[in-house]
């Protein structure tokens, strides 16, 4: 491989990890405080690249940036997935962990489908969001999409990190997975805290949506469903809870699918797969993550 | 009772675990003879639950080793050391709670006792119909030790506490054991049922030719029925002996009336 | 000790019960009742047949075992390409056709059941939501294998196998499948699964061999799998590995939950019913996978255990309550 190929495909797998580290960055959010892989958060990312989709356009008309078309795509994923856990995911909190899974299984499925209802099986495509360039370095091309993607990641993952652990509503967030009925005891409110989650889960979800829109303007209704269990692969590596693990799984998922993908194209999903058995089974804690064991 | 002559049941030799940095256990030692009964005290915390863990294979020792009859068990998995012939019940009732409480006995009876294998099921052959009710059969006759005849078809969950921790020694009973481990198998019991339970425990040492380690928090049943007494404190064994001994011995007083100081 | 008497009638009675409703379906298709939809009709019976070996199958890990597997359509899609390519290679050798069927169907359901083996003994190591999305990987692997490799036809249509699989044999071949299943599970098999279910840690303490059941089960049920993807490969003739994917799977498990888990009977209804209903309203069939997860959700509102939750439906018991005979309490055992 030569240098240049090694450093381009470098850049575009910081490019995709970045993408899947925002994703990833919500999952890990929830999955930490609630406990439930919500195979409906890569549906918000669908829903928001939609949005988008049909708001960009207003944003232009009315001499304003595209990117300003986010705000909105925040707006409608937060609304969502209030509706979402509202609706859904409340009334079945009580019977355990695995009717909350497929109920957020049946979520997943009902927004897909819901939206090939409404926009059609056929993938629309987004206007141009950012106008950066793309420099040109001895040979490689180095987009500014990516360094703003990354960017964006940090500075989520540093606000977030500031806010579970320095806000008093996220300290409360911290003590819901560790012992729910202590925590009520505690003067929390369990269920407020867990929709502000989703809340706050969806909201990064739209965000994310923009950075995938910018690299890739196109919507279909099932993009979610394998990009929210990539996310998840990211955050399982990283180690699922862990904020900055979700932002390292991330880029690792983006950098190895890069680079699988150049010696063997058709397999590069596959490995992906594979590192999440590898990482449950040999670590589960994930990269930055503690083990716990169950008591007898 | 025990015989010295021959080997003990069990045997521990400086059994111990680590957590991390902390020593749950430490240099934990024992020997159980033929139908002997010994009570493992000690207050809250103090291992006694750990020492059980250890010696059914749920945690692996960090340190010493543990032999059934001789036979080192060390690093075996909970199915082959029950297998071996240790079974065990649980402090906070562990029962199949969704099937019938004959089935919770059938199930601990079946590995040993049946060997039909899927093609047998699948085209019920005689051999399926003849294990199918020599095992219901068997199952009965446990229920009926522990004073459960008749509940047989009712859900294990639908039992009285009382009844679900009487339960969980026929299911161990039928594992057919030879050391049978109890933990605190009267915690939440009124007087009565504890009296029942005591008879019940006594009837399974003399009948079944079994020996037991009881876990009691409760120090006047343990007075009662054991043959001999082994106190932990923190992990390591503070003193070993007669129900007499114990009672007079300060390191024990100290420790319970310590702990329940606080 | 010979087979109760009771019981010896009971297998009897279910047998011709079973018959009866064959000749119904077979007056039915004979005599053109349907006029000239009576293929199209057959063929969604079809389906259904093949729909409830796979979601009886499932419901062996999910009712059974208490697991959820989100990767059953990885074992179909092994069973449905692994009989094709035994069909093939044997095709043209005056073989019979229910012959070269059963054949090939047996040997799609042993691949199947290998490949739940070695993928059973690391997968079931997890539990709970970790399995979940680890059978999702396993499965999502699977595919990404049968669009590489040349035989299947390396990630295009495979198609031209053999047209073996229609209604009438796939009636009979699912009866059997579901009987073998009942038979598991009401068998020492089925009772120690249940208890790992119950609790895992009690099970090892009563002498069972936890993993060893556990991989036991998820081989048994990715056999049927196998043997529904047998069945679906020759009857429909021509598949793609995407037909496979996730969204199948949770198609499947959608169906087992519906029905309830813990309910062959559930099953069995559940998946005739679901497989064949937005097919026999054509016009609604985009709205399917919509209806279903709203359904999903209402379930898992209002009767998380399923519509059937563990109730078994028993002839013998129908026709003693028809009788007039004192109606008897509902027993676990047989």
């Amino acid at each position: 491989m030569t240098v240049s190929l090694f450093v381009q495909s470098l850049i575009n797998g910081l490019n995709q990890g970045a993408i899947y580290a925002l994703i990833a960055l919500g999952y890990t959010m929830v999955y930490g405080i609630i406990r439930m892989i919500n195979f409906a958060h890569g549906d918000f990312i669908m829903i928001g690249s939609y949005t988008l989709f049909y708001t960009i356009p207003l944003m232009v008309n009315i001499g304003m940036p595209a990117w300003m078309a986010v705000i909105l795509a925040v707006i409608v994923c937060t609304i969502v997935g209030i509706l979402v856990e509202t609706i859904a995911y409340k009334p079945v909190r009580k019977a355990g962990p695995m009717s909350a899974l497929i109920t957020a299984l049946a979520m997943s499925i009902f927004l897909e489908n819901l939206a090939m209802a409404l926009f059609g099986a056929k993938p629309h495509n987004v206007q141009k969001i950012f106008s950066l360039p793309t420099i040109n370095v001895a040979g490689v091309a180095l987009p500014m999409n990516v360094l703003l993607t990354i960017v964006i990641g940090l500075a989520i993952m540093l606000l977030m990190q500031i806010f579970i652990k320095k806000t008093k509503i996220g300290k409360a967030m911290r003590a819901v997975p560790q012992d729910r009925d202590a925590a009520i005891l505690a003067g929390i409110n369990v269920d407020k805290i867990i929709t502000l989650t989703f809340a706050i889960g969806s909201g990064l979800a739209a965000i994310a949506a923009l950075m995938y829109c910018a690299k890739y303007p196109r919507v279909t209704n099932d993009m979610g469903s394998m990009m929210g269990i990539k996310a998840f692969i990211a955050a399982v590596l990283g180690g699922i809870g862990v904020i900055p693990g979700a932002m390292l799984g991330g880029i690792l998922v983006g950098l190895i699918e890069i680079f699988v993908k150049l010696y063997a194209p058709g397999w590069y999903e596959a490995i992906t797969y594979s590192i999440l058995i590898v990482i449950l089974l040999v670590k589960p804690s994930g990269i930055l993550g503690k083990n716990v064991g169950e008591k007898v | 009772m025990s015989n010295e002559k021959t080997t003990p049941v069990l045997k521990a030799q400086h059994l111990g675990i680590q957590f991390g940095g902390l020593k749950a256990v430490d240099d934990f030692n024992m020997e159980i003879g033929q139908s002997e009964l010994v009570g493992l005290i000690g207050p809250n915390g103090a291992g006694k639950t750990t020492v059980f863990n250890l010696i059914t294979g749920v945690y692996k020792p960090t340190e010493g080793s543990f032999y059934l009859n001789g036979e080192k068990m060390n690093g075996k998995k909970t199915h082959q050391i029950v297998e071996a012939g240790i079974a065990r019940t649980f402090q906070n009732i562990r029962l199949f709670k969704k099937m019938t409480v004959i089935d919770n006995v059938k199930v601990a009876m079946q590995e040993k006792k049946s060997t039909y294998r899927m093609a047998d099921a699948v085209f019920r052959t005689k051999k399926y119909w003849a294990e199918e009710a020599e095992l219901t059969k068997r199952a009965k006759e446990l229920l009926e030790v522990v004073h459960l005849s008749g509940k047989e078809d009712l859900l294990a969950a639908n039992l009285p506490y009382g009844q679900q921790r009487r339960l969980e020694i026929a299911r161990a009973l039928a594992t057919d054991m030879k050391l049978l481990l109890l933990d605190e198998p009267a915690a939440g019991m009124n007087p009565t049922e504890t009296e029942e339970l005591l008879e019940i425990i006594n009837y399974i040492r003399d009948e079944f030719k079994v020996s037991v380690l009881l876990i009691e928090h409760d120090m006047s049943l343990v007075m009662k029925i054991c043959q001999r007494i082994q106190v932990l404190d923190f992990g390591t064994t503070i003193a070993a002996g007669t129900p007499e001994e114990i009672a007079n011995n300060p390191k024990v007083i100290e420790a319970y009336l310590g702990k329940e100081d606080e | 000790m010979k087979m109760p008497k009771k019981m010896k009638l009971s297998y009897l009675l279910n047998f011709l019960g079973l018959v009866l409703l064959f000749s119904i379906f077979v007056l039915m298709f004979e005599s053109k009742i349907f006029g000239t939809s009576t293929t199209y009709i057959k063929g969604i019976f079809t389906t259904a047949c093949y729909t409830i070996i796979m979601v009886t199958s499932l419901n062996l890990v999910v009712g059974c075992m208490g697991e959820f597997s989100l990767g059953h359509a990885g074992f179909v899609s092994v069973g449905a390409y692994f009989s094709a390519i035994t069909s093939n290679a044997l095709a043209g050798r005056g073989i019979p056709d229910l012959l070269l069927l059963i054949i090939a169907l047996i040997a799609g359901g042993l691949a199947a059941g290998l490949t739940g083996i070695l993928v059973g003994i690391p997968a079931l190591r997890l539990r709970g939501d970790y399995l979940a999305i680890v059978t999702v990987a396993f499965a999502e692997i699977i595919r990404v294998a049968f669009c590489n490799f040349e035989i299947t036809g390396g990630g295009k249509t495979m198609s031209g196998i053999a047209k073996l699989a229609d209604f009438y044999w796939a009636f009979w071949i699912m009866v059997i499948c579901v009987t073998v299943m009942f038979m598991y599970v009401r068998s020492r098999y089925g009772r120690t699964v249940k208890s790992i279910r119950e609790d895992y840690i009690a099970a090892a303490a009563s002498g069972i061999n936890v993993t060893y059941y556990k991989v036991l089960t998820f081989a048994v049920a990715a056999f049927f799998a196998g043997v529904g993807g047998g069945l679906y490969a020759h009857y429909m003739t021509a598949m793609i590995p995407t037909n496979f994917n996730f969204n199948y799977s949770a198609e499947l498990l959608s169906e087992v939950i519906i029905g309830g888990t813990g309910s062959l009977t559930g099953s069995v209804i559940g998946a005739a019913f679901l497989s064949s209903l937005p097919e026999l309203m054509r016009q609604f069939s985009t709205y399917r996978m919509l209806a279903y997860s709203i359904v999903l959700v209402l379930v898992m509102i209002f009767r998380p255990g399923g519509i059937f939750g563990t109730w078994e439906f028993s002839l013998t018991r129908l026709l003693e309550r028809v009788a007039g005979k004192a109606p008897k309490a509902q027993k676990g055992g047989e």
